[in-house]
């Protein structure tokens, strides 16, 4: 049959690309919604609003600086980025699967692949797009009211942004993927948000303390090469760790949360930042490779 | 090449045969009514074609392509009007369609395929407020994207109205003229008799019966009935009915003499033996199968005992 032919050569064309058709309309459908502008205000109030927090308490001593504010406003994106990625993502592919919406979607010739790629990239660009408008804002505010405003720093702090949040979002459709009902996906992303971001920094000193019974934060030692490793496979550590290749912080020199200052001997190849970024990139890949794997095997009846 | 053709194609749930070792085959160019009763395996047996549902052993394709291995280019040549769907209820109804037609790359003006479904005026409206029977006019414009070589309507008149039903039969029709092939589930038998050319009957995941609506009804013929309430029952009435050429089965319920007859036209003849046996007969009634019955007799294992209810029994004083 000749159409069998036509259809294989259109697929061909279109089978790298046709994701960008579910992420168009992902988008589009979240553009559409509330939450859209509900983050956008969150994200003007956040970069625009508490950047200004260290002049408005200023009263003495010399007047803070950009590198301040800057340096302020690190700590609020690290907390609320990732809990706006995981609550962009989580309900991505289940709810489509709980509505029956996911029927369309795969009764049109979209790969599983397709699906959990568009979704990422449509649900990164719902978390992008506010954070950018956030950033653009902010810039105004920001150069009004300190001096010495480092254009490469405050792209970096916007680039940090937005790598955390598109991190967050994979781990989320990933979880988003892997599952067949939303309260599931809601305890997947609350478990691992608490397991590898809250209770992780417990991780090295546990097993430290199995090996030397006791526990580093209280003797001030510096710490073994793989205490550092096992703290930072969580992703917000990782994340901590890349941010510094981004943004020149106000006094990390002397603070020196580096790595050659807290470890004890010189630093292994894996303890340098770009093993950081590897473990970055795997907090991004790992979740959608593990999601699409049990979605490509789901049943979908 | 045959539109759909399945092998032995077999899905197991646990313990539990959705579709047992089904052999099915849609020619090209066909209206095909895909019926059973809900349960019977059909969403199941669709759900494996689109690829929704791996097979637990056996093999089919649609349009030649392999439903497992090919399953990009099955939904790429066909349009699906899914079961059970949901909208996107903060997309339009022309977004739903414009995103069906990126997805196949096709070349389509969203706003002919929705007035093609009578959803003009509802174009820009969101999906959200729409009632099913205008949800399952965007799913119909959405299954017509890129003129597909064969359309698999799941469901399609569930929750629409008679007047819309009808239009999607005659959507249906003019698909089928165009030279596409359709596939029509449904559990509800006058809604494919219309349209379908041949169908196929599903019951607990078999096939059980394929053939065209009038063949199964001329099969189904052989059992209509005559009910003959006499005045009393005498002995060797029942043999002597039975006996008659043309009666297949004879019962006596109380007062009534039931005779199932392959011919119609034996009713005199069963008639005249009752009269000669000694009984007075009081009231004849015989009852034609209706489509109802037919469905039935084919999806519950037992020829109806009881004949229709409807307007149509006939009646005929003795």
């Amino acid at each position: 049959m000749s159409g069998a032919h036509d259809t294989s050569r259109a697929e061909s064309g279109r089978r790298y690309t046709n994701w960008i058709a579910i992420a168009r309309k992902d988008f589009a459908d979240a553009a559409r919604a509330k939450m859209l502008w509900a983050l956008t205000a969150l994200l003007i109030l956040l970069v625009a609003g508490v950047s200004a927090i260290p002049y408005l308490l200023h009263s003495d001593g010399p007047a803070p600086e950009f590198a301040d504010a800057v340096g302020f406003l690190f700590q609020p994106i690290g907390m609320l980025v990732p809990i706006i990625g995981l609550i962009v993502g989580y309900q991505a592919i289940v709810k489509e699967r709980e509505s029956g919406s996911i029927r369309f979607l795969l009764g049109l010739p979209f790969t599983r692949l397709d699906v959990v790629l568009g979704k990422v990239a449509g649900r990164a660009g719902v978390v992008a797009l506010p954070t950018v408008i956030g950033f653009l804002v902010g810039s105004v505010v920001i150069a009004a009211l300190y001096d010495g405003f480092v254009v490469s720093d405050y792209l970096g702090l916007l680039a940090f942004s937005l790598i955390m949040g598109l991190v967050y979002v994979a781990i989320a459709v990933g979880v988003s993927a892997s599952v067949n009902s939303r309260a599931k996906a809601v305890a997947g992303v609350l478990g691992i948000f608490v397991v590898f971001d809250f209770l992780w920094s417990f991780v090295p000193s546990v097993i430290y303390w199995v090996f030397e019974r006791e526990v580093p934060l209280f003797t001030g030692e510096p710490v073994p090469a793989w205490y550092l490793l096992v703290e930072r496979l969580s992703p917000g550590q990782a994340l901590s760790v890349i941010a510094l290749d981004l943004i020149d912080f106000v006094g990390s020199e002397d603070v020196d949360m580096t790595t050659a200052g807290r470890i004890a001997g010189d630093v292994p190849f894996y303890l340098e930042t770009w093993g950081a970024w590897v473990i970055v990139l795997a907090w991004i890949v790992v979740p959608l490779v593990i999601g699409y794997y049990r979605f490509e095997r789901a049943i979908i009846s | 090449m045959d539109a759909i053709q399945t092998n032995s194609l077999t899905r197991r749930f646990g313990d539990i045969t959705a579709v047992e070792s089904l052999d099915l085959t849609v020619r090209e160019g066909e209206i095909y009514g895909f019926l059973g009763p809900n349960g019977a395996g059909k969403s199941t047996t669709i759900n494996m074609l689109l690829g929704f549902t791996p097979p637990s052993t056996g093999s089919g394709t649609v349009l030649g392509y392999d439903i497992e291995s090919e399953s990009l280019a099955v939904r790429q040549s066909i349009g699906v009007l899914p079961e059970d769907f949901g909208m996107y209820n903060r997309l339009t109804a022309r977004k739903h369609v414009q995103f069906a037609i990126d997805a196949k790359g096709a070349s389509n003006d969203p706003d002919e395929l929705l007035a093609r479904v009578g959803l003009t005026e509802a174009a820009d409206r969101k999906a959200g407020g729409f009632s099913t029977g205008m949800k399952q006019r965007v799913a119909l414009a959405m299954a017509l994207v890129g003129e597909p070589d064969l359309i698999v309507l799941d469901e399609p008149t569930s929750g629409i109205d008679p007047n819309g039903a009808r239009e999607m039969r005659e959507i249906i029709r003019e698909e089928n003229a165009r030279g596409a092939t359709v596939f029509f589930s449904s559990h509800i038998m006058e809604q494919v008799e219309a349209v379908c050319d041949r169908v196929g009957i599903m019951r607990g995941g078999e096939l059980v019966a394929e053939d065209s609506i009038d063949a199964l009804k001329s099969q189904f013929d052989a059992d209509s009935r005559l009910v003959l309430t006499v005045d009393a029952v005498p002995d060797g009435v029942r043999e002597a009915v039975a006996a008659l050429s043309g009666v297949t089965d004879v019962r006596v319920e109380g007062v009534e003499i039931v005779a199932s007859l392959s011919e119609s036209s034996r009713k005199a003849t069963v008639i005249n033996a009752v009269e000669d046996a000694g009984c007075t007969v009081e009231d004849i009634s015989s009852e034609e199968p209706s489509l109802e019955d037919l469905f039935a007799a084919f999806t519950t294992g037992d020829r109806p005992t009881r004949g229709r209810r409807d307007g149509s029994t006939e009646v005929v004083d003795a």
